[in-house]
């Protein structure tokens, strides 16, 4: 079997890993075990207990026959004396494979984790903007003549307006900060700017021929646009809500690195890239973070491109 | 001068409309806007403290100094009559007026914002005609390059220059307008390349080639002729990006700027500040958007007949 676009192939390759990452986070980076077995008895994921024994305290009460099978990354990503010491900015090294941070948190372990705000916020603002758009060109061309003039005259300016700009302008004028504020503040300009390419894509299938057939057999004007023009739109949807969750990642790193992003101590890789200005642009700071952020980013692109 | 007209109006509108809707949705914050405005000047005690009269004294004081007193509907009425007659009022956190807060760093990210924008263009053009007239590997290569700064977020361009050094305060100035630049360019390059290879597919290129002309005066003058006006559309949105990047630039380089006033001041709940930035950014993108508009009008004759 050949791969026709490896490209493409790459870029879902990366995604599907990063989801999975983000979804397993407790999983792959905790300091809780996924196996643990005392005195004869076996328990398992401990890793997703939010209670019960952790890192070094666990290690110290094993007896001889005892054993723990750890997660990948065996440390908390809020844990800030991760591997028993407090170990600030500290390079990488065999216990902690990416160095600490500031607050001797364990680099790796914030970086599976910091994935869930990253690919969290895409995916709220890739569904919120589908949503938005179709309903905003439902009604556009639902009810025609002035309403339409006007809420496409609306989303012509709503989707100039700049999403990292608006999140950190709505959230310092509201206090509305979070994964949900800015998921909803990326998507509404994207939405209007995918509003306007359906609504030209629905009135150009609304001519078609088997359109009119479909009116003539008494097709209601809302199942002639949902059930027979809306599907013939999803290449282009698909489209569009790649470009908004590549967005959604990129704007959520600029929030995440001007401390405006989800509030602390919730990992986010822009927060890392934040802390690698802070600290003399320690390399495991911001490379591991630059590059996540760039690969999601670029992955989500690449998917988009049809 | 019609033209003109319509242009100061949009800006106006956008001017307006943004501040009001600004001060309106700061309404929606929890907390009576005294109260916020007392927070963020660090003068009021905590809701625990002993004394609460002295804490409702301070409340009572920053609603009179402020003009925050009455309700909702007599606030916005004020913040109306101050975005027409620009007088912003006073910052929230250290009680200085808003436009000794805002504008030296306006002046300081207008001229960034105008020098990104110009080179975005100048360098994206160039890059998307050239990728446009090469074929196989190189013309491969140069498209993926054209989509590689849209990936990247600007504070990774600028710790990856800072790495190789601390750079003065000229050098720190030129990195910032160029990081500003490169997510532009891209976008301008990507659409350039599709627009040159659309028209050199048209009949025009074997037409034109048939009389003599050399390839390069055909790409570089009749094909950059034939898509300019369709780069109007596009002003907008790079002055809309280079304002938004320009918080997290002016942050990771450490310059002094606009977009750092406002993240400090939303970082702060500073409203009238964020109002003020958040209507000067609205305007300014109208302003451009007009500009492009007229400019792409001028260019292609056949936009100015359909209007």
């Amino acid at each position: 079997m050949t791969v026709r676009r490896p490209g493409r192939a790459i870029a879902w390759l990366w995604l599907v890993t990063c989801a999975l990452g983000a979804v397993g986070a407790r999983l792959v980076a905790s300091d809780r075990p996924l196996v643990l077995s005392r005195d004869g008895e076996r328990s398992w994921l401990l890793a997703l207990d939010d209670g019960g024994p952790r890192g070094d305290e666990l290690r110290a009460s094993l007896g001889p026959d005892d054993w723990v099978l750890w997660p990948p990354i065996a440390h908390d990503p809020v844990e800030v004396r991760a591997g028993g010491s407090l170990q600030l900015v500290a390079p990488p090294s065999a216990s902690h494979l990416l160095g600490t941070d500031d607050r001797g948190r364990d680099v790796a372990a914030r970086l599976v984790h910091g994935a869930r705000a990253s690919l969290g916020a895409a995916l709220l603002a890739g569904v919120l903007a589908l949503a938005l758009a179709v309903a905003v060109a439902l009604l556009a061309i639902g009810a025609g003549g002035v309403v339409r003039g006007a809420v496409l005259a609306g989303a012509d300016v709503v989707a100039t307006a700049p999403s990292v700009l608006l999140v950190i302008a709505v959230g310092g004028l509201t206090g509305l900060r979070g994964l949900g504020a800015i998921a909803l503040l990326v998507a509404v300009p994207r939405a209007a700017d995918t509003a306007r390419v359906l609504v030209a894509e629905l009135e150009a299938i609304l001519v078609r021929p088997y359109v009119e057939a479909a009116r003539a057999v008494g097709a209601s004007p809302l199942r002639v646009l949902v059930r027979h023009a809306l599907p013939l739109t999803a290449p282009l949807l698909a489209t569009a809500t790649a470009l908004t969750a590549a967005s959604a990642v990129l704007s959520e790193a600029a929030l995440g690195y001007l401390g405006l992003g989800v509030p602390p101590p919730t990992p986010s890789w822009g927060e890392l890239m934040a802390q690698a200005g802070r600290h003399e642009l320690r390399w495991w700071l911001s490379v591991p973070a630059g590059l996540a952020i760039t690969l999601t980013a670029a992955a989500l692109l690449r998917v988009a491109r049809r | 001068m019609r033209g003109a007209a319509a242009i100061t109006l949009r800006v106006a509108a956008a001017w307006l409309l943004t501040y009001v809707l600004a001060v309106s949705l700061a309404e929606l914050a929890p907390g009576p806007p005294a109260v916020r405005a007392a927070r963020a000047s660090g003068s009021l005690p905590p809701e625990d403290a002993r004394d609460p009269a002295v804490r409702a004294a301070i409340v009572a004081r920053t609603a009179a100094e402020l003009g925050l007193d009455g309700g909702a509907g007599e606030r916005l009425g004020r913040a109306a009559t101050r975005a027409l007659t620009f007088d912003l009022g006073v910052a929230w956190r250290d009680r200085r007026p808003v436009a000794d807060v805002v504008g030296p760093g306006l002046a300081a990210t207008g001229l960034r914002a105008a020098l990104a924008t110009a080179l975005a263009v100048v360098v994206g053009v160039a890059i998307g005609l050239g990728a446009a007239a090469r074929h196989g590997p190189c013309g491969a290569v140069m498209g993926a390059a054209i989509a590689l700064p849209l990936t990247v977020p600007p504070m990774w361009w600028c710790q990856l220059a800072l790495s190789a050094g601390q750079p003065d305060a000229a050098a720190s100035a030129a990195l910032a307008v160029l990081v500003l630049a490169l997510a532009p360019a891209a976008v301008v390059a990507a659409h350039v390349r599709a627009q040159a290879e659309e028209v050199l597919a048209s009949p025009l290129a074997p037409a034109l080639a048939a009389r003599g002309m050399a390839r390069a005066r055909l790409l570089w003058v009749h094909t950059a002729k034939l898509i300019a006006a369709g780069l109007a559309p596009l002003a907008a949105t790079a002055a809309g990006y280079v304002l938004a990047a320009s918080a997290v630039v002016e942050r990771a380089l450490a310059v002094p700027g606009a977009g750092r006033t406002l993240a400090d001041a939303a970082a702060h709940g500073d409203v009238p500040v964020v109002a003020a930035l958040a209507a000067v950014a609205a305007a300014a993108v109208a302003l451009v958007a007009g500009l492009a508009r007229a400019a792409a009008r001028r260019l292609d004759p056949r936009l100015e007949a359909r209007a």
